[in-house]
């Protein structure tokens, strides 16, 4: 049964009614609604409510005594709801949220911090009043990052015995347990015969799985490995995806619908496809149910390439096959041309040193007008950071697949590889930033890593001093990563970097650092953001000659416009 | 790596010297776990002599500290260079480790 809609006010005086008064709210309605609240969306709802009220009652009605605030808190069977109302003069929603840098002021935080808590913000005027309402869905999005948090136990597995089905074994547990599918199946390319066979499966006899021969470009799964698109089924016979039952198929089908068919990639190549059908409810698969089968054999394909890597190798002595595995790991990674997003340029780069290192970037296209931009040092250089960065990069994918806000998408990364890191004495330092073209902003959280660089027409500065940055990942579990954010104008530049583009040192000892970089960008910012970071690449080159690098080296330079 | 190590009442001061970068961490890590006796849970680390400190032999301290603390005990950093100093400040991890400016500050801090 659903639980009822539960509406009650409130009405504070002043500041110091405020907490009482949510404590003794939130208690009813979890009695009401016979729901228990974590203590995190307890505390979460409550830091958004205090300074929801507060500011209300400083701004709305400068301290004035006597004059209440005054408002509701609606919890529904989804989410919950605090409306919090004023008959003061109001501000301005739209300037506290996107504060320029040059102004973040203490007041300004109040509201911003608000908007990272909640899952909507909404401030109007009606009539005389100020209305700020504040949404946060029940749903906890980590939850369904959580499940697919099986990725350690997957490293771990394959490092002690790299054999490509328990990878398939572990996908399909996972994946069975999550869709509620009775029947799931994952088909490699077997080169051969050129043909998609059943390397795994679940709900199917042994009799059928042999029978399962698909060629390329033949059926679902043909169709899906060959044009590496994921693929919906509502209806086998009666469908819209460009593929045709009849023509297609040449040998018997054992498909039915809805299902939901996903390729398994490896950079450019297809090596196979993921199969999910027959949902025990009924009910049909949705374009994020499709979404998250996408990143679950993005991962899989990924611990594939680590099993068979460790396989190649396997006759190299142990350190350097260590060593070349790390490096494969981390070449593997990295991004190829980014993304392409009207109103921004990007470009990155990333130079190993001699000993394998943990650097690592990447561009993530959210919608169409915006982009997260990351880049990340694990530290230490060897097989396990590189199986870190492997665990990290899938963690993150799949965390921004529910969460979209970057402080959130840390703290869980965080509470996500924690075991793991303090397990292995290593910690991640990452910059996120979510860069928005339409509303020409940038939000970012900084966990210890080096500040970005940003440029405005002549001006350079750090985002370091007057912005919230956190810890390193894996040293605090409840560690509260803020974000900031602030406005972009057309031709500005942010620069992100790894501690190795200034720590690197010549024989002479000399290092390159920051306001020689931060020069170098001023001097050729006519040029696209490729260009500049291929000349750079040329003078560091000659600056440190050929003894070159103790430490990776990563840079990625964005420009609006 | 370690150039000293005495006990100052129940308090073990260990003097580190040199660059502490990749590669060393495992033997760091290893030879602080030597050198301390297993009823001692407080330490102080004095980073006088030490040049640098890369994010390998970082994570063997972030370890110490959380081994120490998981029997109720400290660490204390001593006297760090300004680069080493601000190694700290750039990963914050100046949140999670008690810095102090010498020595004597530290084991006064300690012992009190």
């Amino acid at each position: 049964m659903k639980p009822k809609i539960i509406t009650i006010s409130f009405r504070i005086l002043s500041e110091g009614e405020i907490v009482p008064t949510f404590e003794k709210n939130i208690h009813t309605l979890s009695k009401k609604q016979k729901r228990n609240f974590s203590s995190q969306f307890i505390q979460d709802l409550m830091t958004a409510f205090t300074e929801g009220v507060a500011n209300a009652i400083r701004h709305g009605h400068e301290l004035e005594q006597n004059k209440a605030v005054e408002g509701i808190i609606k919890a529904s069977a989804e989410k919950i709801e605090m409306v919090i109302l004023d008959h003061g003069p109001g501000f301005e929603l739209g300037k506290v949220l996107t504060p320029r840098f040059e102004e973040l002021t203490e007041s300004g935080r109040g509201i911003f911090m608000i908007r990272q808590l909640m899952d909507e913000v909404v401030y109007k005027k009606v009539g005389g009043v100020n209305k700020l309402i504040l949404r946060r869905n029940f749903a906890e999005s980590g939850e369904e990052a959580r499940n697919l948090n099986f990725l350690y136990e997957m490293s771990e597995t394959i490092l002690k015995n790299p054999d490509p089905s328990l990878v398939y074994k572990v996908i399909l547990d996972r994946a069975l347990e999550m869709f509620k599918v009775e029947r799931a199946s994952i088909l490699i390319l077997d080169p051969k015969t050129n043909k998609l066979t059943v390397v795994a499966s679940r709900g199917m006899t042994d009799t059928i799985k042999n029978q399962i021969q698909v060629k390329p470009g033949e059926g679902v799964s043909g169709y899906v490995f060959l044009h590496a698109k994921p693929c919906l089924i509502e209806d086998i016979d009666n469908n819209a995806s460009g593929w045709d039952r009849q023509k297609q198929y040449k040998s018997a089908s054992f498909i039915s619908a809805p299902m939901i068919c996903s390729p398994m990639r490896l950079g450019h190549e297809s090596i196979g496809v993921i199969n999910m059908t027959d949902r025990i409810d009924g009910k049909p698969f949705t374009k994020k149910d499709l979404n998250l089968l996408t990143t679950i054999s993005n991962q899989a394909s990924a611990y594939l390439y680590i099993c068979n890597l460790i396989n190649r190798l396997k006759e190299s002595e142990g350190l350097r096959r260590d060593l070349e595995i790390a490096r494969k790991i981390q070449q593997s990674y990295l991004p190829g041309d980014p993304p392409k997003i009207t109103g921004l340029k990007l470009a990155g780069w990333c130079e190993t040193a001699s000993k394998v290192g943990g650097d690592y970037f990447d561009f993530i296209p959210d919608e169409d007008s915006a982009v997260f931009v990351v880049i990340a040092d694990i530290s230490g250089h060897d097989v396990a950071a590189a199986m870190t960065m492997a665990n990290f990069r899938s963690q993150l994918k799949t965390i921004l697949q529910f969460e979209k806000n970057p402080s959130r998408v840390l703290m869980r990364l965080n509470q996500f590889l924690y075991k793991d890191l303090i397990k292995n004495d290593q910690f991640v330092s990452v910059i996120l930033f979510h860069i928005d073209v339409r509303k020409n902003t940038v939000e970012w959280v900084n966990a210890g890593h080096v500040p970005p660089l940003f440029l405005r027409e002549n001006q350079g500065r750090t985002l370091d001093e007057g912005f919230h940055r956190g810890c390193v990942l894996g040293v605090n579990l409840d560690e509260n990563y803020v974000s900031n954010l602030m406005e972009l104008r057309e031709n500005d530049f942010l620069f992100l970097l790894t501690d190795g583009l200034c720590d690197n040192r010549r024989l002479d000892k000399e290092i390159y650092g920051l306001e020689k970089i931060q020069s170098f960008i001023k001097k050729n910012q006519v040029d696209s953001p490729v260009v500049i970071l291929d000349k750079l690449k040329s003078e560091l080159k000659t600056f440190f000659g050929n003894d070159f690098l103790t430490d990776d080296m990563t840079a990625v330079l964005i420009k609006m416009g | 790596m370690i150039r000293y190590s005495e006990m100052k009442d129940s308090i073990m001061l260990v003097s580190l010297e040199g660059s502490l970068e990749v590669g060393k961490q495992a033997k760091l890590k290893d030879d602080l776990i030597k050198i301390i006796p297993v009823t001692c849970s407080t330490v102080v680390l004095d980073l006088s002599l030490v040049e640098f400190i890369d994010s390998a032999c970082l994570g063997a301290l972030i370890g110490l500290t959380r081994s120490l603390r998981a029997k109720g005990g400290e660490v204390g950093l001593a006297n760090p260079n300004t680069e080493v100093r601000s190694i700290f400040q750039i990963t914050r991890l100046d949140k999670i480790f008690k810095i102090y400016d010498s020595v004597d500050e530290a084991l006064k801090q300690f012992s009190s």
